[in-house]
């Protein structure tokens, strides 16, 4: 681990962090010399608390990338126009007054470290486990497999009618193409054709991400909420919006830095923000807002819109595989069962309250990991 | 074409819907079609017609409905008035595939015929033509 800074602005850090079962060390230099007396290639941490200069921090950020893999930079600063490093190598940009939250994330990362690490030891370990143990991770992986066969059956069964009946449309207005269809009807069944076709694609991606929500692990790293919400509007853009600018409508309230499985928080969040839109009332601009908040025990995001509301009758069924209140929709059905699971995964819970004609709000909370709540203390 | 008075058809696509419509229409099957889009809207209407007025002597029934299904309406459709009833003839018509369904679906006497979607002007033909 490194820090490099030209200003007394160290102390703090120096006071919040210290070495970690005494595998990492810290280093404090305030040089390009004294940097380069250390070797580079050691460096897994990178933390620039100087002043708002990019080529300083550019050319420290050059000298350790060359002689190392791939350390995480991150860069303490309030001068708003250090946030185009993140997109120059930067990894984090965190204000000073969040630097508190530093030993945490740096928590986070060296437990992602040395995870990757006991996994490469266990590949090359030679150690035999007894019988036991064998037979009980035999018994587990068994029953793991059951839960599984069981969820694909019912999953295959679900899933073969909705990925069929857009082609079927698709294979009915392809017919009535054939059967003379007057000339000037042709673009409506060619945008209905499209439609189905669409839907068919959503059903698929969903699927997509329902798969890689079961199987992959929990990945804990440092996020903020609107670059988030950023990401998500870029990527369903495609969806039938019709005459509504995204980013207008969907609104992000930052509380600053937080920990959480990003890619799973995407997941939960595009699926939300994405019905928010598809539901939207018909006589109203939509308006979603997303909130994160933290307390001590948990993560809370909520995420509210005004658009039609869902009707009490199927409050209870929403979370269910494939359930749709109606057809007149772009969705597979699949979004907050996806949600849901994906809560689930990350151990947390998720409620709703709805009004039809008024809205709905989504709460969502997850536990903190135990490493949020660990202290790191001074040894000097 | 042996022509059919009025046609009911039961679907909540509304893609599968126009082309009902369509083939409908093109077919020659009939000029006289009423659309409702879930099974429970479907089973009001019947309910509601009174004696005199008209009753659809064919409906196409969607197996795959959302609140009430295909099997479900005809569980209902049962305990509908015997003029109602006996007017109507039920093509069920269904993306499904699975073996089930369409048992389910040929054992029942109100059914005429299990028809796997899409609807086509040639299906329409070789079932009434």
């Amino acid at each position: 681990m490194l820090s490099s800074a030209d200003n007394g602005g160290n102390e703090q850090l120096k006071a919040a962090f210290v070495p970690l079962n005494g595998t990492f060390s810290l280093n404090l230099v305030h040089s390009a010399e004294q940097l380069a007396a250390i070797p580079l290639n050691t460096i897994r941490v990178f933390i620039y608390a100087g002043s708002g200069d990019q080529t300083s921090w550019q050319e420290n950020a050059r000298q350790v990338r060359n002689a190392n893999e791939n350390p995480y930079f991150i860069l303490i600063s309030d001068d708003e126009s250090m946030v185009s490093a993140l997109t120059q190598g930067a990894d984090l940009l965190v204000r000073s007054s969040e630097a508190e939250q530093l030993p945490l994330i740096l928590g986070a990362l060296l437990k992602r470290h040395s995870e990757t690490v006991k996994k490469e030891d266990q590949k090359s370990a030679t150690t035999e486990t007894p019988a036991s143990e064998k037979i009980d991770e035999l018994r587990l992986k068994n029953s793991e497999l059951e839960k599984i066969n069981y969820e694909l059956d019912r999953f295959v069964y679900s899933a073969s009618h909705d990925l069929r009946a857009p082609l079927t449309s698709v294979l009915g207005l392809l017919d009535l193409l054939r059967n003379d269809t007057p000339a000037g009807e042709h673009q409506r069944l060619i945008d209905l054709m499209e439609e189905s076709i669409l839907k068919l694609d959503t059903t698929i991606r969903d699927i997509v991400a329902y798969s890689r929500n079961n199987r992959t692990e929990v990945n804990i790293e440092p996020v903020r909420i609107q670059p988030l919400v950023d990401e998500i509007l870029r990527e369903i853009k495609y969806l039938e919006s019709g005459d509504v600018v995204l980013s207008e409508c969907v609104r992000a309230e930052d509380e600053g830095l937080f920990l959480a499985d990003k890619t799973r928080l995407i997941t939960i969040l595009k699926n939300l923000i994405s019905n928010a839109i598809r539901y939207r009332h018909p006589a109203r601009r939509p308006e979603v807002i997303v909130k994160v908040h933290r307390n001590a025990e948990l993560l809370n995001v909520t995420v509210a819109d005004n658009g039609l509301g869902i009707n009490e009758q199927h409050l209870g069924k929403i979370f269910d595989m494939f359930y749709r209140t109606s057809d007149h929709s772009t969705g597979s059905g699949l979004g907050l069962y996806i949600v849901k699971e994906t809560v689930k995964k990350l151990n947390g819970n998720i409620e709703v309250q709805s009004r039809v004609n008024q809205g709905s709000v989504f709460h969502i909370s997850l536990p903190l990991i135990a490493e949020n709540k660990q202290r790191f203390v001074l040894d000097e | 074409m042996n022509k059919v008075d009025l046609v009911l058809f039961v679907e909540d696509s509304p893609v599968d819907a126009f082309i009902h419509r369509k083939v409908i229409t093109m077919s020659g099957l009939s000029n006289n079609m009423h659309h409702c889009t879930t099974g429970r809207e479907a089973l009001n209407f019947l309910g509601a017609i009174s004696p005199g007025e008209p009753v659809p002597d064919l409906i196409f029934l969607d197996i795959r409905m959302p609140d009430l299904d295909g099997f479900e309406f005809l569980e209902q459709f049962e305990r509908l008035p015997d003029r109602i009833k006996s007017a109507a003839k039920i093509v069920m018509l269904s993306s499904s595939i699975d073996e089930s369904d369409l048992k389910k679906a040929r054992s029942n006497p109100f059914v005429l015929a299990f028809v796997p979607k899409p609807l086509t002007i040639e299906k329409v033909t070789e079932l009434f033509g």
